[in-house]
């Protein structure tokens, strides 16, 4: 399974990738984006299995990333890594077809639990 | 625009939360006015909206590396990637208080920058919560800045 983490933050990409191996995906493969401009331009070339995305970001934020692949028909399993949590939020990205929230900060069982629910194990 | 309504314990136990749980360390609140050795950094994020203001976290520069070490697992660490780890902090930290803190409103995108002594950016802000706190003995400055205009 290939993975991209999507966050402007190099530090959190790490977290992210750090956690997953930690919670069983070690032999899983990674690709990563600082923005939802490079994460398009990813997922159109070399389309990842499921993505993990911040809210906020420069260039292109993640509910605008999420929506563009919606647009363009790319129905990959798509996960938002935030530490908001509002309803109005949560409303807004799953009308545009999130799958599953992963709040800030998270350990391995918060990422097991969120992907058991995707992957559906 | 609405007042600030949350108690500096909540914004303690928020801040404390995020801090350990993303590196691992306690942080505690210290009775004494945290005291820097050298300009340390500065790391802020704006809320703007129904409660518009900045959150800033200061530490010096051997917790700001220990924070980047930790967070990217490496011995060494670049001034960018303190950078860089300092400002997830403070955005994690936002985002939770966001949610506690009259709403609508937006969260921008963390910024961090040396303490040069220059408070002309805070000309227009407020301090509504001071938290001195200290972590593995280094002073942590926790502030909320109420914007006044």
């Amino acid at each position: 399974m290939k993975f991209l983490v999507v966050d402007d933050s190099r530090a959190m990409r790490s977290i992210v990738m750090r956690t997953l191996r930690q919670a069983g995906f070690e032999n899983h493969s990674f690709a990563e984006a600082q923005n939802g401009v490079e994460a398009l331009k990813i997922i159109r070339e070399s389309p990842p299995d499921l993505v993990f995305s911040d809210w906020d970001m420069p260039e292109m934020s993640g509910i605008e990333l999420l929506k563009a692949m919606r647009s363009e028909k790319i129905n990959i399993s798509f996960g938002f890594v935030t530490s908001e949590t509002s309803g109005e939020m949560m409303r807004v990205a799953v009308e545009a077809g999130a799958s599953f929230f992963v709040i800030k900060p998270f350990g391995a069982d918060e990422l097991q639990r969120a992907l058991a629910n995707v992957l559906g194990s | 625009m609405q007042t600030l309504q949350i108690a500096d314990r909540d914004v303690q136990s928020i801040t404390e939360s995020v801090w350990t749980s993303i590196l691992g360390l306690e942080l505690k609140g210290n009775a004494a006015s945290a005291v820097f050795e050298g300009p340390g950094n500065i790391a802020h994020i704006q809320i703007a909206g129904a409660w518009s203001g900045v959150i800033t976290l200061q530490v010096s520069d051997a917790l700001a590396k220990t924070c980047a070490k930790t967070m990217f697992a490496l011995d060494s660490v670049t001034t960018e990637e303190v950078r860089d780890a300092l400002g997830e902090i403070v955005n994690i930290i936002g985002g939770k208080l966001k949610c506690a803190l009259p709403g609508p409103s937006r969260l921008g995108l963390p910024g961090v920058c040396r303490n040069n002594g220059d408070m002309n950016w805070r000309r227009h802000l407020v301090p509504v919560c001071t938290l001195s706190l200290a972590s593995g003995g280094e002073a942590v400055l926790f502030q909320i800045l109420q914007s006044c205009v």
